[in-house]
């Protein structure tokens, strides 16, 4: 039996905070947000362009995260997006919440592994 | 591959409308999904036919890739507030509302910069008109006035020449193109008119030429009209001419009379000539006789007022020698020389430049004045810009409030500078008009015999200066609040009461500054009053004098 796949609902709550933590170190372009979730999650989380970029979107209107053109020597201009300081505040926010949740399903239904 | 123009396609097909950064980012990530697709081993066509199926899934979805527009902002700002004279003229409305407020210390303020700007711009006007303004005549440059004294002598005689000195000089010139003298008379003239007292001047023929003056009308003196001394020839002034004989022509060649004695009226001088002041209205020839008499018994001594031109290139100074090298060959004066010089010494001529010499004794003077209105006006600006300080204390509260909600330093300098900028501005045009008066009263104030106070006139030059006195006396004042404003710790001022403790003393910036500013009105004030007292205790001496001075030829 393989890994039970992440149910609709709790991907979408989560897309949020997965964008924003993979742009907190450095600035990053679509392709390689939606690469690094792939495989940082083993396969278990994946996000469809169609849902990817609309999030993207939404954040940079909320002003958590700033899209900017960047054009390297010999490459295309590529759009980047890097987290700004209500970004930072927010990911620290939905990280706690998140990890309260986590904690508090564990007390519950022992989730965490031995 | 052109996977814009794919997505482009996709995205219009489906419905959706493309934005050109949503196309251009999908095609980025198409290209970058054909790459990882090559890259894991697929041919060209197969990563193609991968990329075009991730396409057209993403399309299916194509409304939700609409980039969705920014949120417009809540409130437009007002058009006419983008632009700096829009918040200029705000600003200055918002000060002057303020100023009306507090009229008492806006009124103050005003008022001590009008007096400062009136006296100061007065002032400049005089000593300019005064001692600076080039003479009416041309060349005047090189217009040197003649005086004769005589080595150890007892007393200084003013302005004399004799004609020793005169006739020794007049035919002899080496430094000189020219040599006149004159003296001033007063008599009754008659003819054509009613009988009227003016004062008039007999001078050698020579005077008109060494001035470079011509007729308005006839014909002036000619330095050959001394052949014949017999004959009576008067000069009229322009305003004589016009007032007697209504601007005639045939007035040349007319008979006057003065004190009786019939002239004919030869030629009018120039509009506006007045030598050698504006009280002048006639000229008749003088004759200079020679010392000694030709059965070489008596001794003739004539005293008057003497002027010479310069050749090109000669200076005063060898002037002067050359006047007394011909003054020590001329003909001794004896006694009479004696008596008026108090010494039997040698003579010594000084050529002086006419101006330095028609303004000497108040040149000094008014330099001081000038000084010391100059330094009314620096005392009155810091009056201004103290009580400027004292009423932004209260206001401290209010901008440090301002600025914590995004007023910046720029937007409250601004409002500051408006405020001074319209006191400048009041005060800038009560100095004016005082200035005005002032001019219009100085022939009453001044002494009558004030040197060239017919030139002092209120024109154009005035008025600009005072305008500049009016922005120099604003950025003194107003700049001072507002570079004390700079240094204001906002959350120090918000913390704080906004009213000046009592007794403050020297605990903030703005009393330490205040405290300067008083010292230095202070200091200026004493000196100003030491000045006004030390100038009273020797005005019973100015200008008057206990020597002797060349009003009328005298012959002995």
């Amino acid at each position: 039996m393989g890994s039970p796949t992440v149910s609709k609902e709790l991907k979408k709550g989560s897309a949020d905070l997965l964008i924003l933590a993979l742009v907190e170190d450095r600035p990053r372009h679509g392709y390689e947000i939606g690469r690094l979730i792939g495989e940082r999650s083993r396969g278990a989380l994946s996000y469809h362009v169609a849902s990817l970029y609309p999030t993207l979107y939404r954040l940079e209107d909320r002003g958590f995260i700033e899209g900017r053109w960047v054009e390297k020597a010999g490459q295309r201009r590529r759009r980047y997006y890097r987290i700004t300081p209500a970004g930072r505040k927010t990911l620290t926010s939905e990280r706690s919440i998140w990890q309260n949740f986590f904690l508090a399903v564990d007390r519950v239904a022992g989730i965490r592994q031995a | 591959m052109d996977w814009s123009a794919l997505v482009r396609s996709r995205l219009t097909a489906s419905g959706g409308r493309p934005d050109e950064d949503v196309v251009e980012e999908l095609a980025q990530h198409a290209s970058a999904a054909f790459a990882a697709a090559r890259a894991e081993g697929a041919d060209p066509a197969d990563a193609e036919r991968q990329v075009r199926a991730l396409i057209d899934q993403w399309c299916a979805a194509g409304r939700q890739l609409t980039r969705r527009p920014r949120r417009p902002p809540a409130v437009e700002p007002p058009a006419g507030t983008r632009s700096i004279f829009a918040g200029l003229f705000q600003d200055v409305r918002y000060s002057a509302r303020l100023l009306r407020r507090q009229p008492g210390s806006a009124l103050v303020a005003t008022l001590l910069i009008s007096l400062g700007i009136g006296a100061a711009t007065t002032l400049c006007s005089v000593t300019y008109a005064v001692l600076y303004q080039p003479l009416a005549w041309p060349e005047a440059s090189q217009l040197v006035r003649i005086t004769e004294a005589r080595d150890g002598a007892t007393r200084p005689v003013r302005n004399v020449m004799t004609n020793a000195v005169y006739l020794a000089w007049r035919d002899s010139r080496e430094t000189i193109e020219g040599l006149a003298a004159w003296s001033s008379r007063n008599a009754t003239l008659a003819g054509r008119g009613e009988p009227e007292r003016v004062n008039y001047v007999a001078a050698t023929a020579s005077l008109f030429s060494v001035l470079r003056i011509r007729a308005a009308a006839g014909t002036l003196f000619s330095p050959t009209d001394e052949a014949d001394p017999s004959r009576r020839v008067i000069v009229l002034s322009h305003g004589l001419w016009q007032r007697r004989f209504g601007g005639d022509a045939g007035a040349i060649g007319a008979s006057v009379t003065l004190d009786g004695n019939s002239y004919e009226v030869i030629g009018v001088a120039p509009r506006g000539f007045a030598f050698p002041d504006p009280d002048t209205q006639a000229w008749t020839r003088l004759v200079a006789r020679p010392v000694v008499d030709a059965n070489g018994k008596g001794r003739s001594v004539q005293m008057f007022g003497g002027i010479a031109r310069l050749k090109p290139g000669a200076t005063a100074a060898q002037a002067s020698a050359e006047g007394t090298a011909r003054g020590r060959a001329a003909p001794d004066l004896g006694m009479v020389g004696t008596a008026v010089f108090g010494t039997q010494g040698k003579p010594v001529v000084t050529a002086t430049p006419y101006l330095e010499s028609l303004t000497a004794e108040v040149r000094r003077p008014l330099l001081i004045l000038l000084a010391g209105v100059v330094l009314l006006l620096v005392a009155a600006a810091a009056s201004v810009a103290g009580m400027q300080l004292a009423r932004a204390t209260p206001r401290r509260r209010e901008f440090a409030v301002r600025a914590a909600i995004g007023a910046s330093r720029a937007q409250l300098a601004r409002e500051r500078l408006a405020e001074n900028a319209i006191l400048g501005c009041a005060g800038g045009l009560g100095g004016w008009a005082l200035s005005i008066v002032l001019h219009a009263a100085l022939p009453t104030l001044l002494p009558a015999d004030f040197p060239r106070i017919q030139e002092i006139a209120v024109d154009w030059r005035v008025l600009a200066f005072a305008g500049g006195l009016a922005i120099a006396t604003t950025v003194l004042f107003g700049t001072m609040p507002v570079l004390v404003a700079r240094r204001t710790n906002l959350v120090q001022s918000l913390v704080e009461d906004s009213l000046a403790p009592i007794g403050g003393g020297l605990r903030t910036r703005t009393n330490r500054v205040r405290l300067v500013i008083m010292t230095g009105q202070i200091a200026v004030a004493a000196l100003l009053l030491v000045g006004a007292a030390l100038r009273s205790s020797a005005a019973a001496s100015w200008p008057f004098s206990t020597s002797i001075a060349a009003t009328s030829p005298r012959t002995c």
